[in-house]
């Protein structure tokens, strides 16, 4: 065979070398698009970039609960201002310096840690109910810790705010964009470990059947309270970042409507990702973080600009309330079921809708079940 | 001493009881079928055995240990699984995980057992990474009795092995349950089939919670009234 007919046989579509040419051209796609993308837009690019980051962290940490071990929580804002709280009180020196970067990490591990505590005090209140009742007391939660922590005078600012300033090094908005996509790559490690281990074999039996969990010795108690921990843990962080991101804590965030609709949106950007889909949890919650930003985008240039401007406030609302109804009647595997069949091709496996092969089926789950 | 003693056991769901003070001993390396209607108090019998159903009254005894109160997962710990009523294999993991889960708290004897669990039921090993929820009724019960010996268990509770089998995959069951058996392990069987009968070294029948019948799989199979009553 000559060396042009050896090329063209490899090149022929289809083939592995075609496959990998595809492959590195969607990676470097993907890679322009989050890694660089923000920073040569400029502007506040960058600062919306942030907040899509810190919805996917916040997105993987309630994926913990709900898709793994069907746990669902309506309180998942908690945790998040819990983190937010704890991050600007620990950092904040009442000065416009910026912060000392010791100060930054301790404050990262410490609103960690608070919502870690956090979420195992609910966990432990939580353990022996399931549905309905679940998702009431964990609504209650977080409007009890909204309303009672969150408003305390001497941690909110008096209500004026707590002022948190980045570390030098993070002074820009893109640089602190890049350290929230650090955080989600360390957050994701820690995530894929978690499947992998011990830990994620027992949360995969719980989810599927408590009982027969059970009764092969897997300590329900425990291990749901692990994964109440992790995901407090890592909403935490995010919470940590969402202050950051605009460098002042705010009770009113977290508190009264807002905050109940940021629990329902955190509910909501999970199930329509697919429960069991990490690809598909990351795609929703990124895309819920920028849904303001993209519908700004969308109307300036329609003759809808003045309505949406006028109801602004109930748009984004409205569309993830659509998206929800989608996905429990139509698409129950979520986003996940188009996601991780191209996360699977990305990764150098077979492209195909109908998951690894005949016999397997996505490892998103039905949010119906 | 038997391996397995049941002392006025007491236990119901609610305020219900179902069962009454009930009593039976089962001995070491023999195979006992529990027989009886529906709601008859089986499966409440066997849960409670398991750990998986409070007990509200009486004593359940393993090896000289009282088991009842403790947790199931102490329970497994002592020498004790269960393949549940239905199977309830974890549909969305693999043969392979599923089968792990049940070695839960035997890791050192995982891979013995798993050669073990493929000597009886060879098409498991062929299904290995095939999700649960894939396989045919006959298949995820092999899976459930198998996951459950990967606990290295000297006590297997099987519940219903044969709902919903044909009859010549019942017998395939039972013939493994027998080896099973053969190979050391006492197996307590919850079973409405009268196919089981003649692997029954000892056979149980209960009413309503509590034991109407208690003997020989021989006595039953010749006794024409009781079995016309309860096995049809």
């Amino acid at each position: 065979m000559t060396a042009e007919a050896s090329l063209a046989h490899h090149a022929r579509p289809g083939t592995p070398v075609a496959s990998w040419v595809g492959r590195v051209i969607v990676w470097l796609g993907l890679g322009y698009l989050v890694l660089l993308l923000p920073g040569a837009i400029g502007g506040e690019a960058s600062l919306d970039a942030s907040q899509a980051a810190i919805y996917v962290l916040i997105g993987l940490s309630l994926h913990i609960l709900i898709g793994y071990t069907g746990q669902i929580s309506l309180g998942h804002q908690a945790f998040v201002g819990t983190g937010s709280l704890v991050a600007a009180n620990v950092v904040s020196t009442g000065t416009s310096h910026a912060a000392e970067p010791v100060h930054f990490g301790l404050s990262l591990v410490a609103a960690a840690a608070a919502a870690a505590a956090a979420a195992v005090v609910l966990g432990a209140v939580a353990l022996r109910i399931t549905g309905l009742y679940l998702a009431l007391v964990t609504l209650v939660f977080g409007s009890v810790a909204a309303n009672a922590i969150f408003s305390i005078s001497s941690l909110n600012g008096h209500e004026a705010g707590v002022t948190a300033l980045r570390p030098a090094s993070l002074v820009t908005d893109y640089r602190f964009y890049l350290f929230c996509l650090l955080l989600i790559v360390l957050v994701m490690y820690v995530d894929i470990q978690l499947g992998k281990s011990k830990t994620g074999r027992a949360l995969a039996a719980l989810q599927e059947n408590e009982l027969v969990a059970q009764a092969f010795a897997v300590n329900v108690m425990k291990f749901k309270l692990i994964a109440f921990a992790l995901s407090g843990a890592f909403a935490g962080l995010a919470g940590a970042l969402y202050t950051y991101r605009v460098q002042s804590f705010s009770d009113k965030n977290f508190s009264g409507t807002p905050g109940f609709n940021l629990a329902l949106i955190f509910v909501v950007m999970v199930v329509v990702g697919g429960l069991g889909s990490r690809a598909g949890v990351v795609v929703a919650s990124a895309f819920f973080g920028l849904i303001d930003v993209l519908l700004d985008l969308a109307a300036k240039h329609t003759f809808m600009a003045q309505y949406y401007s006028d109801h602004k406030q109930y748009v984004s609302g409205l569309i993830g309330a659509l998206l929800l109804l989608q996905t429990v009647i139509l698409n129950p595997g979520g986003l996940g079921q188009v996601v991780d069949p191209v996360a699977r091709w990305l990764r150098g496996g077979r492209f195909s809708l109908h998951g690894h092969g005949p016999t397997s089926g996505s490892r998103a789950a039905d949010v119906r079940a | 001493m038997s391996l397995l003693e049941v002392e006025g056991l007491r236990t119901g769901y609610g305020l219900l009881p179902v069962l009454q003070g009930l009593s039976f001993s089962v001995e070491e390396g023999t195979t006992a079928v529990l027989f009886g209607l529906n709601g008859a108090g089986k499966t409440t019998t066997v849960n409670a055995i398991a750990g998986l159903q409070p007990v509200w009254g009486g004593s359940i005894t393993f090896d000289g240990q009282k088991i009842s109160g403790q947790p199931a997962t102490k329970i497994v710990e002592r020498g004790v699984a269960i393949s549940l009523e239905g199977r309830h294999v974890f549909p969305k993991l693999s043969v392979r995980k599923n089968l792990d889960l049940g070695a839960w708290t035997a890791r050192k004897t995982a891979k013995q057992q798993l050669d073990l669990v493929f000597s009886y039921f060879p098409r498991l090993e062929e299904r290995l990474d095939q999700m649960a929820g894939t396989l045919s009724g006959g298949e995820q019960q092999m899976l459930a009795i198998g996951r459950a010996l990967m606990s290295k268990p000297r006590l297997l509770l099987i519940d219903e092995g044969s709902l919903g089998l044909s009859p010549k995959l019942a017998q395939t069951v039972f013939e493994v349950v027998s080896r099973i058996n053969d190979d050391g392990t006492t197996v307590l069987l919850v079973e409405q089939n009268i196919g089981v009968l003649p692997y029954a070294d000892q056979a149980l029948v209960m009413e309503k919670g509590t034991l109407t019948f208690n003997g020989s799989g021989k006595e039953l199979g010749e006794s024409g009234d009781l079995r016309k009553t309860y096995l049809g």
